[in-house]
């Protein structure tokens, strides 16, 4: 049995905000961050979930080779005082080499490749000299960053499964920790708007012309959105009021699809049960389950037919993504954040953008916004490749 | 410390195909020859998904399947790690060819394919496996920080975990940049009990030291190193074929070293 781990920290940056406080306002006030398409490089009828200001941001003097839109997404979502101070303090009590950085990303720095790919010698073939492929476009590179901008020196490393890499790092971070190889460790999720992903899923006839819809009888495709968000697991919560627990993980594959999910959801189903057997929960312990809820049809009625094998159809449960859009790599923090602040402000959102609920889904989508207390959170994660994974948060004091 | 036993082998590379038959050179008892790989068409997955799967699945596959079939193991509990530095670099290659043109027409399926997990995936569609997969990077230490979360999961789940650890090479121009110029995997499947047939018993722990990381005495293997990130995995792999107890010190993340204490199984 795995000891559960205390979040004493967070930072989180989406097309919804900066920080928690803002993030927390953007859920009550219902104001999705989704607005049509204006990513330089892309010309498709969609929306998406953009972070303002990403190209202003400035890198440390020393990192310069690592100039990206990714690595500059991921210094935004640093920047908070709380988790730097945290991360700091923890640096000194444990040692640098004693924190671990997990960090999940789906694509890192590859705009960075396909604007070099657009820049290559028109004789030559070459690519410019100024393209940094180790410090940007690999998917180890936004570790590295963190590790770099946080002179951490300890274990490190990339997951990098599609859409539920930054669920997974919590996972891999309780492994370590637990093993004994780390005494802290900061998890996160990292993925920024780039042609790969808007193009690849448009190709794949999965992203929508409208903002996003989960969860609705019309709903036709995901909105992809970019964020940065980070999470400092300690084994004790150090007097930390506000610390939650990770009390379950539950990871699976489906064995069925590289893009298309199990039909009646059974790698996500597998994925939910293992979260509430490591938590020794009962299912009925739950009071929210923020869903992967991507707005394709395959997806919600899959994720909805698991959740009922699971939860039955008392659950309440919703998407979040009408707000964020689908982060990809980086939608397993996003929602691991939103869930451990639901529970510290009795929030249950409603399923935003939703207007007619698709009458062939089964469990209890939430439609209107709750305010009621929350003790145990399940968020979901699921990505291509048929990837799935689970993470069941509660408040310290549960 | 983390005791984990190595219960089989998979091994593909120019002139180290399959374990069984490269023990021997791994040993020094016979000659490296170099000799280049055949077009790879691992039969473990359905004729479909082979014709689908890029050259890089079909690598990484070739050797889980090799570790597989000599184990005990039923594939279908049997966890996953894998680890490569750079993904698919072939494909990337195509989608950002495809993306620097006026149209910007990607196919579907290449772009499913583009995922890091894209070799997990395939693996588990063949096995009809639901258990648990990992997708990692690591960089230059890749392969030393697969077989350490591998053994991370074995240890603290007490279950057994197949690391495959693959890089293919890497295809103009982005050559250039990062030179992988021959492929290579292999794969590992690890237990937390002994096993009636197992090759090695593994103990493995972090260090920071200045101590130099191992090489092996074979001048032709250890030339492998520059030409693929995951032939830094041969000096253990020497080790264990050569049934020789002692250290292997291999870099990690930070400023820290893996330190695998190799004994007999």
């Amino acid at each position: 049995m795995l000891k559960p781990l205390f979040i004493t920290a967070t930072g989180i940056r989406s097309a919804i905000g900066h920080g928690g406080d803002e993030t927390l306002q953007s859920l009550l006030d219902e104001t999705s961050g989704l607005r049509p398409c204006d990513f330089d490089h892309v010309n498709l009828d969609t929306f998406i979930g953009r972070v303002d200001d990403i190209e202003k941001q400035v890198l440390p003097e020393a990192l310069q080779d690592f100039h990206c839109r990714n690595n500059q997404l991921a210094l935004m979502g640093l920047q908070h005082e709380a988790l730097m101070a945290r991360v700091q303090q923890a640096r000194k009590r444990y040692g640098a080499e004693r924190i671990g950085v997990f960090m999940g990303t789906s694509t890192s720095g590859i705009l960075q490749t396909e604007l070099a790919y657009q820049n290559r010698d028109s004789e030559t073939g070459a690519l410019p000299a100024d393209y940094h492929y180790a410090e940007t476009h690999v998917n180890f590179a936004v570790t590295d960053f963190v590790c770099r901008t946080l002179g951490l020196q300890g274990p490190a490393l990339t997951v990098s499964t599609a859409c539920s890499s930054s669920a997974k790092v919590f996972a891999t971070a309780s492994r370590y920790i637990n093993a004994g190889l780390c005494d802290a460790a900061l998890v996160g999720g990292v993925d920024s708007l780039c042609m790969t992903t808007l193009y690849g899923f448009s190709s794949l006839e999965l992203v929508s012309d409208q903002p996003c819809r989960p969860a609705d009888r019309d709903r036709n495709g995901i909105s992809i959105g970019e964020a940065a968000g980070f999470a400092l697991l300690e084994t004790g919560a150090g007097g930390s009021p506000d610390a939650f627990a990770l009390l379950g993980y539950g990871e699976s594959s489906d064995a069925h699809h590289m893009s298309t999910p199990h039909p009646e959801g059974q790698g996500a189903a597998l994925a939910m049960q293992a979260a509430l057997t490591m938590a020794r929960l009962d299912a009925s312990e739950v009071d929210y389950i923020n869903l992967h809820g991507t707005a394709t049809q395959s997806n919600d009625r899959a994720e909805d037919r698991a959740v009922v094998s699971v939860f039955g159809d008392r659950t309440p449960c919703s998407s979040t993504k009408g707000w964020t859009g689908h982060t990809l790599g980086a939608a397993g923090i996003v929602e691991a954040i939103i869930s451990m602040l639901c529970i510290q402000h009795g929030l249950i959102p409603a399923s935003l953008n939703t207007k007619q609920r698709d009458a062939d889904l089964q469990a209890n989508i939430v439609l209107t916004q709750q305010r009621q207390g929350v003790r145990h959170v399940i968020s979901n994660s699921f990505g291509f490749g048929g990837n799935n994974c689970a993470l069941l948060f509660g408040s310290v004091a549960s | 410390m983390i005791r984990v036993y190595v219960e089989s082998i998979g091994l593909m590379a120019p002139g180290l195909q399959g374990w069984t038959d490269s023990k021997a050179v791994l040993t020094g008892a016979t000659t490296y020859n170099g000799q280049a790989l055949p077009r790879l068409s691992p039969t473990y997955l359905p004729p479909t998904e082979r014709r689908r799967a890029s050259t890089s699945v079909r690598l990484a596959v070739q050797v889980a399947q090799e570790a597989l079939e000599a184990s005990t193991r039923d594939a279908a509990d049997l966890a996953t790690v894998f680890a490569s530095s750079d993904g698919d670099t072939e494909i990337i290659h195509n989608l950002c060819t495809s993306l620097a043109t006026e149209e910007k027409l990607i196919s579907p399926t290449r772009f499913h394919n583009s995922v890091h997990n894209a070799p997990a995936g395939y693996w588990h569609i063949a096995a009809g496996s639901p258990a648990s997969s990992n997708s990692i990077c690591a960089w230059d230490q890749s392969f030393a920080v697969g077989l350490m979360d591998a053994a991370v999961q074995v240890s603290t789940e007490q279950r057994s975990v197949m690391l495959c650890a693959y890089d293919m090479v890497v295809p103009e121009p982005l050559n250039k940049v990062r030179c992988t110029s021959i492929p290579f995997a292999t794969a590992i499947i690890l237990s937390a009990q002994k096993p009636a047939q197992g090759l090695a018993e593994l103990r493995l722990s972090l260090k920071a030291t200045d101590n130099d990381v191992s090489k092996v005495n074979i001048v032709e293997l250890d030339n492998l190193v520059s030409k693929n990130p995951m032939a830094r995995a041969l000096p253990l792999l020497s080790r264990i074929a050569g049934k020789d107890p002692g250290h292997v010190l291999l870099q990690s993340t930070g400023s820290q070293k893996l330190c695998i204490e190799v004994d007999r199984p």
